[in-house]
């Protein structure tokens, strides 16, 4: 297939050739890009996974992340569950909605590069260690394309909205079920 | 300063003064081989803690577990400096003038490795701060959020991407600097 991804592990030395990419002019979208860019080696430093995508044509189209957070439920006795998490993803503008075609909503043929991020994160999801039985991540919800594509994969809301007291955005929490295999 | 900040600091510094001291009184006494091991299995051991301390530090600031503190930053820093300038004296004026006489000292190499990673890490030194990616900071849910998880969680209702089994196939960043289109 002409436009398959294929996933690269990020490291340091290649943050040089993604630097000035331009992931689009949204706030959200902007705080994407600052992300890659000011926090993806930190992260990395602290048990987040990286990846950029390379098209069959050697355009890297985005990047996407998968890490561990603790969620505490909120009894005084419960502990802190450890859950996955995407912390970030992002497509490059003129990527954004590509490869064109007719393609069906079912996620798991889906051939634009949003749905085989998606696909690549939810695998290596399910094959990482650990008990962990949730999938989660923060969206703006401005962000109505991201949410169409989360909800088409099975993530649902599930907590009222975040507010980030360092900048005052507020994000929608969405989760999925953890399909394990290990 | 909090007590909090009042007692970590106390504690880095007491165990980067005690390696100190014990040099200091053994100064005279360490032309001895034996003194001198010891010395340098201090240092080893005070290397370990340090690290590992600051390494426990800067994963709770950055997952907001504990807010950033520039005096816990400072002390930290200090007792860094005080953990550098003891092993140079250390490795300057008794280490090296034993290994002339006599045979390596037990552990030296390893210190002497040690020395330059410690030196940099306080010529670059990067106080820990909260990440970006609010996914990435623990989280407290809320009763109906946690609610709303646990039926994620246990729901039995087929996903609509089931992931791959097998291990995902991911491009060595070598063939992404090979491929990648400029």
């Amino acid at each position: 297939m002409a436009n398959v991804l294929e996933p690269v592990v990020f490291r340091a030395d290649l943050l040089s050739d993604v630097q000035g990419f331009d992931y689009g002019t949204e706030p959200w979208e902007k705080e994407l890009a600052q992300w890659m860019q000011a926090e993806s080696i930190e992260a990395m430093v602290h048990g987040t996974k990286v990846w950029l995508y390379l098209n069959q044509t050697g355009d890297c189209v985005g990047y996407s992340s998968l890490g561990v957070a603790q969620w505490s439920y909120p009894t005084k006795k419960s502990p802190r569950m450890p859950v996955l998490v995407i912390p970030a993803v992002a497509i490059r503008t003129e990527f954004k909605g590509e490869p064109k075609g007719d393609w069906a909503t079912d996620p798991s043929v889906d051939g634009r590069y949003s749905s085989q991020i998606m696909r690549h994160l939810l695998d290596s999801a399910s094959q990482w260690p650990g008990p962990m039985p949730a999938v989660g991540l923060f969206v703006d919800p401005r962000n109505t394309p991201a949410i169409k594509l989360y909800e088409r994969f099975g993530f649902a809301k599930y907590d009222p909205p975040y507010t980030d007291k360092a900048t005052g955005i507020v994000y929608d929490r969405y989760a999925i079920r953890r399909a394990s295999c290990w | 300063m909090s007590t909090a900040d009042e007692s970590q600091s106390a504690a880095w510094m007491t165990v980067a003064e005690a390696y100190q001291e014990a040099w200091k009184r053994d100064h005279d006494l360490a032309m001895g081989c034996r003194d001198c091991e010891e010395l340098v299995a201090t240092g080893l051991h005070v290397y370990g803690l340090l690290e590992e301390c600051k390494a426990r530090w800067c994963e709770q600031v950055f997952r907001g577990a504990i807010s950033f503190s520039e005096n816990r930053d400072k002390a930290f820093r200090r007792a860094h400096q005080l953990w550098v300038m003891t092993t140079q004296a250390i490795l300057q004026e008794v280490v090296d003038d034993i290994e002339r006489q006599f045979d390596e000292v037990k552990g030296a190499t390893e210190l002497r490795r040690l020395l330059p990673i410690m030196e940099a890490a306080l010529r670059d030194w990067q106080p820990p701060r909260l990440s970006l990616a609010v996914g990435l900071r623990d989280q407290q849910l809320t009763e109906e959020g946690a609610a709303a998880l646990d039926r994620i969680i246990t729901s039995t209702a087929p996903l609509p991407y089931i992931p791959q089994k097998q291990p995902v196939r991911e491009l060595s960043a070598d063939e992404f600097k090979r491929r990648l289109k400029r």
